[in-house]
C-alpha cells in the first residue's frame, strides 16, 4: 500500500470506529453499572435508523437524527421498565436477563420488519456533507469525516458527563462497587433508569448518524450487537475510556483486514479479540480504572 | 350457564388433570390431521379440484418478499377465475421463514395433509436445494418462481421459470466484452453461493470473449461499509458486481462516494439495481448497467398486464422480478393444468406437462430446458437514469 493508501484506510477505519464508540458506549455503561446485559442494544439500533430513513425524502438530516435518538432513548426506557417489572429475578441473574433480553430483540426487530416492510433503506446524506475530497488521486467521502466529528463531539460530551458532573461520579462508583454506592445513600433505581436511557440515546444517535452510510436492513440487529460485544470484551466492560480505544482497534482492524485480506476480513475482527484476551483477559483498560 | 360452569370446573381439576387433558386432546387433533390428510390426498384424482402449495418467506431475513408474491400469484389465478381447463384450482400458502429446515416441515405439511398436486418453492436458494428431494421422492411436481441454484436439474419432476443467475450472468459476460468493449474487468460479488455463481459465469463467459479479470473480490456476505474493499480495487476498463438486498445498496452507494463510478463503470447481474433497491440507491445508481431476464420498464404486452392488474389491486406496487415471476409462475401453472387435463393430479404427468409449457411471460417468451427444467428467456442489458427525480431502468436490449 502507499502512503496515500495507507492514510485512507486510517481514516476509514477511525471514521467507523468513532461511530462503533456510539454504539458500544451505550452497551459498555449498562453493562458495567447495572450489570445488565442488554441484548436489545441491537434492534434498538436498528429500529432507530428505520425511523432515521423514514424521514428520506421529507424533513431535515437533523430531524432525522435527533427523531433516531428519541426512538432509541425511548425503547431503552421499555427495556428497564419491563426488567424492573421483575427485578429480584431479573436483575441478579445474567441468564435470565440474556433470554429476556433477547426476546425483546425479537420483538423489536420483527415490529421493524413489520413496519417497514423488511426493506433494506437508507437515508440521503445531508447537503452540507455530500460532497467528496480528492487527496493524491484518492477520494474520501465528505460524510464519513462529519460522521467521525459528530461522534468525536458526543464522545467528548459524554466525557464530560462522566468526569465532571456528578452523575457520572455516581455511574463511576456505581462501576467500581454497586453496594457501597448505595450504603451512602444514593438509591439505584433512578441512576439505572437515567443509564438506560442514555446508553438508548447514544444507540439511536449512532443509528440515525450512521443511516447515510449503514442504512437500515434486517439483520443488522445481529452485526452491530458482535460488534458491541466485541467492544466490550476489549475495552473491559463498564469501561468508557476502554471502550473508546476499543472502537478504534476494531474499526481500524476492520479496514485494514478487509483491505490487506479481504477474504478473511470476519476473522481479523475475532483474531483480535482472542489475542487481547491472551494478553490481557481482563480487557485493554480492564483493571486501568 | 353451562359454559361459565364448565370453566369453572376446569378452573378447579389439578394442574396434572389439566395437562393429561390437553395432551389427550393434542394427540386426538393430530390422528384427526392425519386421517384427514389421508384422504384428501386419495380423494385428489377424483375431485376436480387441484391444490397448488406455495412456499414463500413471510418472516426472517426474505420476510418482506413472501406477501407482494402471494399478491402476483393470486391475481394471476384472479385473471383466469381460479379456473384451469375443467379444473378449479385453489393455492394454499405457507411460511418457509428464510429456513430450509422449516421450508422441509411445510412443503411435507403441504403434501400429506393439504393433498397439493404441486408446490412452488422457493424464494430462498437453501430451501429450493432442500425441499428439491423430498418432492422428487414423492413424484410432487416443484416450480420455482424466481432464479434458484442450479441444483434442480437432477429432478426430473422439477423446473425453474426463471434462468439461473450464472446464466444471465454469462451472457453479461460475452455482452461486456464483444458489444461494449470492455477488455479487462475486476469481479467483486458477495461471498456465498449466490455471489460465487455470478462471479464464475461472468469470467468464464468474459475470458471466453476475450476479456482479462484483473482482480477478484469476495466480502462476505451481510457487509454494510464497502469502503476498505473500494479503496484497494486495481483499475480495469469495468466493474462487474453480483450483490443483492442491502448489500447492493451499499455498495453501489459506496462505490460512487469513493469516486470509483467516475474512472470505472459498474455493471452487474439485475438484482444490483432492482427496482426494489433502485430509489434507496439514489442517484449513485444512475449509469449503472445490468444484464438481467426482467425489467419492470420493458414493453412487452404481458408485462403491461401484470403492472396494470398489479396497480390496479394496490397504487404502492413496485413491480421486480420478485413479483414477475410469481406471476408467470401462475400462468405456467395455469396453462400446465389445462393441458394436463384429467392426468393433472398425477405428479408425473403434471411435471411433464409444465416442462412442456410454452407462454408469455412479463420479460417475453418462456419455454422449458426439457433437460434441465430451467426457463429459457430471453436476457437483457440496460442502464439506469434518472427521469423527473425518479430511477429507473433504460434502453433495455437483448443480449445476443
Amino acid at each position: 500500500m502507499s502512503p496515500a493508501q495507507i492514510a485512507l484506510q486510517l481514516a476509514i477505519g477511525l471514521s467507523f470506529g468513532l461511530l462503533l464508540f456510539l454504539l458500544a458506549s451505550g452497551f459498555t455503561l449498562t453493562f458495567g453499572l447495572a450489570r445488565f446485559v442488554n441484548l436489545t442494544h441491537g434492534s434498538v439500533f436498528l429500529v432507530s435508523a428505520y425511523v432515521a430513513t423514514s424521514f428520506s425524502g421529507r424533513g431535515s438530516y437533523g430531524v432525522a437524527v435527533l427523531a433516531a435518538g428519541a426512538t432509541g432513548l425511548l425503547l431503552s426506557v421499555v427495556v428497564y421498565s419491563l426488567a424492573r417489572l421483575r427485578w429480584s429475578r431479573v436483575g441478579s441473574d445474567e441468564l435470565v436477563q440474556v433470554l429476556l433480553t433477547f426476546g425483546v430483540l425479537l420483538v423489536f426487530a420483527e415490529g421493524g420488519r413489520v413496519l417497514w416492510e423488511g426493506l433494506p433503506r437508507s437515508l440521503p446524506e445531508p447537503g452540507f456533507a455530500s460532497g467528496s475530497w480528492q487527496i493524491a488521486g484518492l477520494t474520501f467521502p465528505g460524510y464519513r469525516l462529519f460522521m467521525g466529528a459528530a461522534a468525536l463531539a458526543i464522545a467528548a460530551a459524554l466525557w464530560w458527563l462522566q468526569e465532571r458532573t456528578r452523575f457520572g461520579a455516581m455511574v463511576r462508583a456505581g462501576v467500581d462497587d454497586r453496594e457501597m454506592l448505595e450504603a451512602v445513600g444514593i438509591s439505584a433505581g433512578p441512576l439505572f433508569l437515567a443509564v438506560f436511557a442514555l446508553s438508548g440515546l447514544l444507540a439511536g444517535l449512532a443509528g440515525g448518524i450512521g443511516a447515510p452510510v449503514l442504512g437500515a436492513s434486517m439483520g443488522q440487529e445481529y452485526t452491530v450487537l458482535v460488534l458491541a460485544f466485541v467492544i466490550v470484551v476489549l475495552g473491559g466492560p463498564g469501561n468508557l475510556k476502554g471502550a473508546f480505544l476499543a472502537s478504534l482497534v476494531v474499526g481500524l482492524a476492520d479496514a485494514f483486514g478487509k483491505a490487506l485480506m479481504p477474504t478473511f476480513a470476519e476473522f481479523t475482527m475475532m483474531g483480535l479479540v482472542v489475542l487481547v484476551l491472551a494478553w490481557r483477559p481482563q480487557g485493554i483498560m480492564g483493571g486501568a480504572r | 350457564m353451562p359454559s361459565t360452569h364448565l370453566f369453572a370446573r376446569l378452573r378447579r381439576r389439578p394442574a396434572r388433570a389439566a395437562l393429561i387433558s390437553l395432551a389427550t386432546v393434542v394427540c386426538g387433533a393430530m390422528a384427526l390431521a392425519g386421517c384427514g390428510g389421508a384422504a384428501t390426498s386419495h380423494g385428489n384424482s377424483s375431485d376436480n379440484t387441484i391444490k397448488i402449495g406455495v412456499l414463500l418467506p413471510y418472516t426472517g431475513p426474505f420476510g418482506l418478499y413472501g406477501k407482494p408474491m402471494e399478491a402476483a400469484l393470486r391475481a394471476r389465478f384472479a385473471v383466469d377465475h381460479d379456473r384451469a381447463g375443467d379444473h378449479k384450482v385453489q393455492l394454499v400458502f405457507e411460511d418457509e421463514a428464510t429456513d430450509a429446515g422449516t421450508a422441509v416441515t411445510k412443503a411435507n405439511k403441504l403434501v400429506d395433509q393439504d393433498g397439493v398436486a404441486a408446490v412452488v418453492c422457493c424464494a430462498t436458494g437453501a430451501a429450493t436445494l432442500a425441499v428439491g428431494p423430498i418432492l422428487a421422492e414423492r413424484h410432487v411436481p416443484q416450480l420455482g418462481p424466481i432464479p434458484n441454484p442450479d441444483g434442480l436439474s437432477k429432478f426430473k419432476t422439477a423446473a425453474v421459470a426463471a434462468p439461473t443467475a450464472g446464466h444471465d450472468a454469462g451472457k453479461l459476460g460475452t455482452y461486456a466484452a464483444d458489444k461494449l468493449g470492455y477488455g479487462t474487468a475486476v469481479v467483486i460479488a458477495s461471498d456465498f453461493d449466490y455471489g460465487h455463481e455470478v462471479a464464475d459465469s461472468f469470467k468464464e463467459q468474459f475470458i471466453a470473449a476475450g476479456g482479462k479479470v484483473v482482480k477478484e473480490v469476495f466480502p462476505p456476505l451481510g457487509t454494510t461499509d464497502f469502503a476498505s474493499y473500494l479503496s484497494q480495487l486495481p483499475h480495469a476498463d469495468v466493474a462487474f458486481a453480483g450483490f443483492a438486498g442491502a448489500d447492493a445498496i451499499h455498495f453501489v452507494q459506496q462505490y460512487d462516494k469513493f469516486g470509483l463510478k467516475k474512472k470505472m463503470p459498474l455493471i452487474g447481474h439485475g438484482p444490483l439495481v432492482t427496482e426494489l433497491v433502485l430509489n434507496q440507491i439514489g442517484k449513485a445508481a444512475v449509469g449503472v448497467g445490468a444484464g438481467f431476464y426482467y425489467s419492470s420498464t420493458l414493453d412487452t404486452p404481458e408485462n403491461k398486464r401484470f403492472i396494470s392488474t398489479m396497480t390496479a389491486a394496490n397504487p404502492s406496487f413496485v413491480p421486480s422480478h420478485f413479483t414477475a415471476g410469481a406471476w408467470a409462475t401462475g400462468s405456467v401453472l395455469l396453462d400446465a393444468i389445462a393441458r394436463a387435463g384429467d392426468k393433472a393430479g398425477d405428479g408425473d404427468a403434471l411435471a411433464a406437462a409444465i416442462r412442456a409449457t410454452k407462454i408469455d411471460a412479463p420479460w417475453g417468451p418462456l419455454s422449458f430446458d426439457p433437460q434441465t427444467g430451467y426457463a429459457i428467456a430471453p436476457t437483457y442489458y440496460y442502464t439506469v437514469t434518472s427521469q423527473n427525480g425518479k430511477l429507473t431502468h433504460h434502453d433495455a436490449v437483448q443480449m445476443p
